[in-house]
């Protein structure tokens, strides 16, 4: 019997300290773009999400964004871009880099939620590159879920439909 | 045991166990269908279910009057006037009015919102603003900071800070909201406090009625097993019954 109580506390403290260190900040933007600019980040600049833009987000997240302009980073042909979406109740913040209309990174920099964390690996961001859009606010490849993850994977892959949108427009 | 026994019990417990089968089964869908119910977004409005939450912002409400709007913060949510304008973690400092442009400022971010209290974008350190803010004014057009005690000074676009010994600024105040306004603040806050799915969560756990429910539902979980397992006894009893009537006729 004690043994059992004690093999039973011993699971217990594990799930505990699991689940403190899979909400947080992974990176800071900051250093995401530092990382993704070799250390010389472009001057920001901003997208005004109004007219055609702000009815696009709408069809892609099915509520408007809740800022009327977005900043962003672009050198040449690359934009960075820090989104953040609600997964289940809190917002998840994502950084996403563009190449030429095609997605280089996708990094999930805060995650605040308790559950759904699993998105921050590799095994499932690394599924974006190399995405672009096609009609339809659709990404060109099909995306993996996450058992018990769905709505941070929807949120993610929302994002990345965003970015790569935003990207179009500010490309033109 | 004896059938006639076993049975009576599966029955006891059957008719004890429907009101667990029927709470949890309600509840159980209900919950698996979150998002095409809205249950999320819907918000208890019964002040006698609210009363047992017992919920209250942590914090007071702190106010700035710009430009004879209000800007507010009550826990985490930013106010406009009355309008719940957004959510936002950074401690409120003060609120100015530049070139039609409403900014709100925190600790460490800076808030900007149209006349209608849309956030037009909220910016941080990652856009250069200064840490440690723990005052804004303005002078002329220009938006002035205290940061960790020193004056530093941008424009409307918010590209550059630069250090400065500005004098004649106006200081963003501290302001009193009416009754009124801070009742209907309230009711917004507490109205949006508490989601369906969190009481229908807590209902289908027991912990509405907090560790006794917890307790009940526990043992309503052991009565079904207790129900199966005397079922498939009763079950079993039965067959033998049987088996030895059929072998008595033969």
């Amino acid at each position: 019997m004690k043994r059992n109580v004690n093999y039973l506390l011993f699971i217990s403290l594990c799930i505990y300290a699991i689940y403190p260190a899979a909400r947080g900040t992974y990176q800071e933007p900051e250093d995401f773009l530092n990382e993704v600019f070799n250390n010389n980040v472009p001057q920001v600049e901003k997208l005004w999400i109004k007219g055609e833009v702000r009815d696009k987000v709408r069809s892609v997240l099915d509520h408007d964004l809740g800022v009327l302009r977005v900043s962003y980073w672009r050198k040449e042909n690359r934009t960075a871009w820090i989104l953040e979406e609600i997964g289940k109740s809190l917002p998840i913040t994502v950084g996403i880099v563009v190449n030429d209309n095609k997605i280089e990174t996708v990094r999930i920099l805060i995650f605040r939620e308790s559950r759904g964390w699993e998105v921050r690996y590799p095994f499932f961001t690394d599924q974006f590159s190399e995405a672009t859009l096609v009609d339809n606010n659709e990404l060109d490849n099909g995306i993996d879920g996450i058992s018990g993850a769905t709505l941070s994977v929807r949120a993610v892959t929302r994002l990345t439909i965003l970015a790569l949108y935003f990207h179009q427009q500010v490309s033109q | 045991m004896k059938l006639n026994a076993i049975v009576s019990a599966h029955k006891i417990i059957g008719m004890v166990a429907t009101i667990f089968i029927v709470l949890l089964s309600v509840t159980g869908i209900l919950l698996m269908h979150t998002e095409d119910l809205d249950l999320a977004e819907s918000y208890i409005e019964s002040e006698s279910v609210l009363a047992i939450y017992d919920i209250a912002p942590d914090t007071d409400p702190v106010t700035y009057q710009v430009n004879k709007n209000y800007i507010t913060q009550l826990d985490d949510r930013i106010y406009f006037n009355e309008l719940q304008s957004a959510r936002h973690e950074d401690k409120l400092i003060g609120g100015i009015y530049i070139e039609g442009i409403y900014i709100a400022g925190f600790t460490s971010s800076i808030m900007l919102l149209t006349d209608e209290g849309e956030v037009i974008e909220t910016l941080d350190q990652l856009h250069g603003v200064p840490a440690k803010i723990s005052a804004i004014g303005k002078s002329n057009n220009s938006i002035i900071v205290n940061a960790d005690g020193f004056m530093k000074r941008t424009d409307i676009n918010m590209t550059t800070w630069t250090d400065t010994l500005q004098t004649g600024v106006s200081w963003s105040e501290q302001a009193q909201l009416s009754d009124d306004a801070l009742d209907s603040i309230l009711k917004s806050y507490i109205g949006e406090g508490l989601p369906l799915e969190r009481v229908i969560l807590d209902v289908h756990s027991g912990r509405i009625l907090g560790t006794v429910g917890v307790i009940i539902v526990d043992l309503a979980v052991v009565l079904f097993l207790v129900l199966s397992i005397s079922g498939w006894m009763a079950w079993y009893k039965k067959r033998e019954l049987q088996k030895l009537i059929d072998e008595d006729e033969n």
